[in-house]
């Protein structure tokens, strides 16, 4: 098993902030949040040594719920901030994490080009397949007849975005799925994905209890991906064509090297970082 | 039942004190909750389960004093979905939950510790094991029923109990 075996010294606690969420209870989101924590402590992280970058939306909330660094960027920007960080520091451990209208949608240009780059940094995409902060609207990963919003009465009647195939096709690292209804067994494919160098994207089921109740079912839905992670591109994208949405586990491993620039010597004053912003 | 295989009475305690101490927490972040919906009459019995739940989890912490308990990874745990009451489902929080619903939930919580601590006792040999797991077991089950009598003091709830007069869903 690639995943950590020493004793933590930090308790999942331990990485919480003391910021009461205010997610909706029974939201997915809480499960997913000590997920990360959880993995943080299997990984021995030091929150000093630690950040995670989010868009907007309720999932990205998240930086507020964490004791490591954060970020709340604007809307569909967690990628580049979260790019900038990692190579300006590559020495700490860079997450990203936001929803799938802020990932696929608005950010789903950063979202492939993020993956391109192959920056070493997790990308966690809580994918609850609805709009929930703006009160439950049809998102790119919503099914074509999900007719529950007044914006689309009769169904998108257009075709899901499939994360995975995109994640692949444009180069990612490692690409997984993780479920909420499962904590224990997302705790794993986090560590697992932070471990692997380069751009890692985790697709994590999240239930919208509110706009989205039905997906509630989603807990008796989940399995385990019957199939090793595979590191053929080729495989990996049959089984990602053919997945269903709801197999859990790491399906594809790549071996790219991660980007990581050369940086230029760090300025030793404030006033040479202003010259450089100078109009 | 299944049976569940543990290598040993340290390894046991160590998943034992995990679950307890897993529940405070999830009891308390319950009741937080429940302050921001503000519903007060469901967290102040989640408040009073964190308690409880706070006092059982000493008890065993006093158990395990000195021993040498090994680090179980979280996805090592081997126990049922309801024990994980953050999971997302029928049986997770509601703004709406009635204290009925709030008893209920821990008494499936306490259902399904007994549960894993019968089927530890099954897939054992070891009869120090297998003791120590029915005790266990037993105490799980006696709690679940002292949660039951608390729960009569409680209305069944009615059809409709989550029937929301002001629903977040607005139009658009």
């Amino acid at each position: 098993m690639d995943t950590a075996n020493t004793c933590p010294s930090l308790k999942p606690k331990d990485y919480k902030s003391g910021t009461k969420p205010v997610w909706c209870p029974g939201c997915g989101d809480y499960s997913v949040l000590l997920s990360i924590t959880k993995a943080m402590a299997e990984l021995n992280l030091s929150p000093e040594n630690a950040a995670l970058v989010s868009g907007i939306g309720c999932s990205s909330r998240l930086p507020a719920y964490l004791n490591v660094y954060g970020f709340h960027a604007v809307h569909g920007r967690a990628l580049p901030v979260a790019t900038g960080l990692k190579v300006s520091r590559p020495d700490i451990t860079v997450l990203a994490a936001g929803g799938d209208g802020d990932g696929f949608s608005i950010g789903g240009n950063h979202f492939m080009h993020a993956c391109r780059r192959n920056v070493d940094m997790t990308y966690i995409v809580m994918d609850n397949q609805v709009y929930g902060m703006t009160k439950g609207q049809a998102s790119p990963t919503t099914d074509p007849d999900w007719d529950k919003s007044k914006l689309t009465p009769e169904g998108t009647k257009i075709n899901p975005y499939y994360p995975l195939v995109i994640a692949l096709a444009s180069g990612a690292n490692f690409i997984a799925r993780a479920s909420s209804t499962d904590p224990n067994g997302a705790a794993k494919v986090l560590v697992d994905a932070i471990r692997h160098p380069g751009f890692s994207f985790v697709h994590m089921l999240s239930p919208c209890v509110t706009f989205r109740p039905e997906q509630k079912d989603w807990k008796k839905m989940v399995r385990s991906a019957p199939v090793e992670p595979t590191t053929d591109p080729a495989v990996a994208a049959k089984r990602l064509m053919t997945d269903d949405n709801f197999f859990l586990g790491t399906l594809y491993k790549g071996s790219r090297a991660a980007y990581q620039p050369e940086l230029k010597q760090s300025v030793d004053n404030i006033g040479e970082l202003e010259q450089g912003f100078r109009l | 039942m299944n049976s569940i295989s543990i290598s040993s009475k340290a390894d046991l305690l160590a998943r034992t004190l995990a679950m307890l101490s897993e529940t405070v927490e999830r009891y308390d972040l319950f009741a937080d909750q429940m302050e921001v919906v503000n519903n007060p009459v469901a967290e102040e019995i989640f408040k009073w389960l964190s308690k409880k739940q706070s006092e059982r989890t000493a008890v065993v912490e006093k158990l395990v004093e000195g021993e040498d308990l090994p680090h179980i990874p979280p996805w090592d745990y081997d126990w049922d979905d309801a024990i994980n009451t953050s999971v997302p489902g029928w049986t997770s929080a509601h703004y709406m939950m009635t204290p009925y619903h709030t008893l209920s939930l821990a008494m499936d919580v306490e259902q399904s510790a007994a549960d894993f601590f019968h089927q530890v006792e099954q897939g054992s040999n070891d009869p120090a094991l297998q003791k120590l797991a029915h005790g266990f077991a037993r105490e799980a089950e006696s709690y679940r029923d002292y949660l039951s009598r608390e729960r009569r003091q409680y209305p069944l709830p009615e059809a409709g109990w989550d029937e929301d007069q002001d629903p977040p869903q607005l139009l658009e």
